[in-house]
């Protein structure tokens, strides 16, 4: 059949796809599949933007207080109330970002425990964690996902031709999965960086505090005797813990 | 270090009551000694220690120039980071809707042969 016939064909069957459309038969013609098209990428992408504001508010929240689960309870809330149309995801979110704060003893243990509390174990990870060991999962989950959709693009291109709806009713609902999981990744992202710049900051008083004591003790101040035993203190701890100093980041990149 | 350790690591210490009633209150109900809570406590500590150097004014030293030049740096990184991160989230989505709109039109070809069959 030639490509002008096999045009001519579409066009007749949308039309009569359009026309049965109206009836309520189905709703897969060429005509709709535009609209189709258009829809998916606006909801996901309206989504992706809304995720954006919604981390970046709590970010904007991370800097100035600190880590508040209750910042976490609001920004969920909000999310809920009018956030991402349909993402079931946020309301599991809101609900149990509600029972952290009931729940605070429990909270931490748990997040390190499941996949579903994923975002709360990025918040708990915050700040302990050094600056690029934090980096380096957030990218490898990217990775991940970017191997899922070149394979799932694979699986698509083997689809061309299938008369199995099955099959392609399948592999949309693994498009539509993925998605979900890229703005999970988003978020992920965003409170890696929120986690890396807590880090650095208080790096950055630990070196002033450093900069100080020694300023001090070498003009015979009267602090420097008093925060000396405190410094030391701080060190040991410090050093106990993972170092006095969060380690420079590696500079990873996406491949 | 267990949390039982810990609370005596700082109950003799030189820290403030005010400090060590908040360490104390973060290590509160703690089963493990997990990151964050090492987090909170460095921080308790370090505002206390902010305070005691509060007179102490090495702005314009060398050494505060070069703290603050390489916060500047590792900020500068973090954000170009996120920027990347961003990027790569948009593109993958890109990707996606050229992957979902090769469905659409699969779906639909398998569509207009049901109704070709059916003419």
């Amino acid at each position: 059949m030639s490509q002008e016939q096999q045009y001519k064909n579409k066009e007749q069957a949308a039309t009569l796809g359009t026309e049965t459309q109206k009836n309520g038969a189905f709703d897969a013609t060429v005509a709709s599949a535009e609209k189709k098209q258009k829809n998916w990428f606006q909801r996901w992408g309206n989504r992706f933007t809304k995720a954006f504001d919604y981390v970046h508010e709590k970010s904007v929240a991370f800097n100035e207080k600190g880590f508040d689960t209750n910042d976490m309870v609001r920004a969920a809330k909000k999310l809920e109330d009018g956030g991402f149309g349909d993402g079931t995801k946020i309301a599991a979110f809101a609900e149990k970002a509600q029972w952290a704060v009931n729940n605070p003893k429990e909270f931490l243990n748990k997040a390190n425990e499941t996949i579903s509390t994923k975002l709360y174990k990025f918040f708990a990870e915050g700040g302990y964690k050094t600056i690029n060991g934090i980096r380096d999962t957030a990218l490898e989950g990217a990775q991940k996902l970017k191997d899922s959709r070149m394979n799932l693009s694979k699986r698509v291109e083997a689809l061309r031709g299938t008369k199995n709806g099955q099959e392609v009713h399948n592999a949309t609902l693994d498009v539509n999965k993925l998605a979900g999981n890229l703005l999970v990744q988003g978020d992920n992202f965003i409170i890696t960086s929120m986690t890396r710049q807590r880090a650095a900051e208080m790096n950055k008083n630990t070196d002033m505090n450093n900069a100080k004591y020694a300023y001090a003790a070498a003009n015979g101040h009267s602090s420097a005797q008093h925060a000396g035993p405190k410094m030391d203190m701080f060190k040991n701890f410090a050093n106990m813990h993972g170092g006095g100093h969060g380690a420079h980041d590696h500079g990873g990149d996406h491949h | 270090m267990t949390i039982q350790e810990a609370k005596k690591f700082f109950e003799g210490s030189e820290f403030s009551a005010e400090t060590k009633e908040k360490i104390s209150s973060v290590l509160e109900g703690k089963e493990t000694l997990d990151p964050y809570t090492v987090l909170e406590i460095k921080a308790a500590m370090q505002a206390e220690l902010a305070k005691d150097f509060a007179d102490i004014d090495i702005s314009g030293s060398e050494e505060a120039l070069r703290i603050e030049k390489t916060y500047n740096a590792e900020v500068a990184q973090i954000e170009s980071d996120l920027k990347a991160d961003m990027t790569f989230v948009e593109e993958e989505l890109k990707e996606l809707d050229t992957i979902h709109k090769d469905l659409t039109r699969i779906s639909d070809d398998i569509q207009a042969d049901k109704i070709r069959e059916s003419i």
